[in-house]
């Protein structure tokens, strides 16, 4: 599962680091920020399952 | 998608939201409650969940076709766990089926 989840993570940032690149070059407007949108929803959904990841690998029977 | 620009002000506290309840589910974690150690992490990473999917993904403010697909996901993610689970914890049920 944490394999996983650093697969997921490693495609993040990645596709952050393009999304990075492609602001500074001023490609995004009010008119066109698809890839915005795409990419904060894919990062979000790799957050959400850490959200959940944590306190099962980390927390649950690990009392001290 | 929306036009409408959401303030980093909303962000900013969805983050600290996030961050306090964080803080919370390490601090339940240390408590001794038995099986309630479980379901307390788990109804905060619900909560925590939902403040992302609403307030970081927007669902919150998105049409209702939007919501409808993001409900069925969940839906379609239940169904796997049901079934992962009733595999998993009734296995050793059945006595003498050592197999199962």
């Amino acid at each position: 599962m944490t394999g996983m989840h650093a697969v997921h993570m490693i495609v993040g940032a990645g596709l952050l680091t393009a999304l990075i690149v492609m602001a500074a070059r001023t490609r995004f407007s009010a008119a066109w920020y698809t890839p915005v949108e795409m990419i904060g929803l894919y990062w979000h959904f790799v957050d959400i399952v850490w959200i959940f990841l944590f306190p099962l690998l980390y927390l649950i029977g690990h009392t001290r | 998608m929306n036009h409408q620009v959401v303030s980093v002000k909303v962000y900013a506290l969805a983050f600290c939201a996030l961050l306090a309840l964080t803080i919370t589910t390490v601090a339940v974690s240390k408590l001794e409650l038995g099986e309630f150690n479980f379901i307390a992490a788990m109804t905060i990473a619900v909560i925590k969940g939902t403040l992302v999917v609403m307030f970081f993904m927007d669902v919150r403010r998105a049409t209702s076709m939007t919501k409808l697909f993001a409900g069925a996901g969940l839906f379609w993610l239940a169904i796997l766990l049901v079934f992962l689970l009733s595999d998993y914890l009734s296995r050793g049920w059945l006595p003498g089926l050592r197999w199962l």
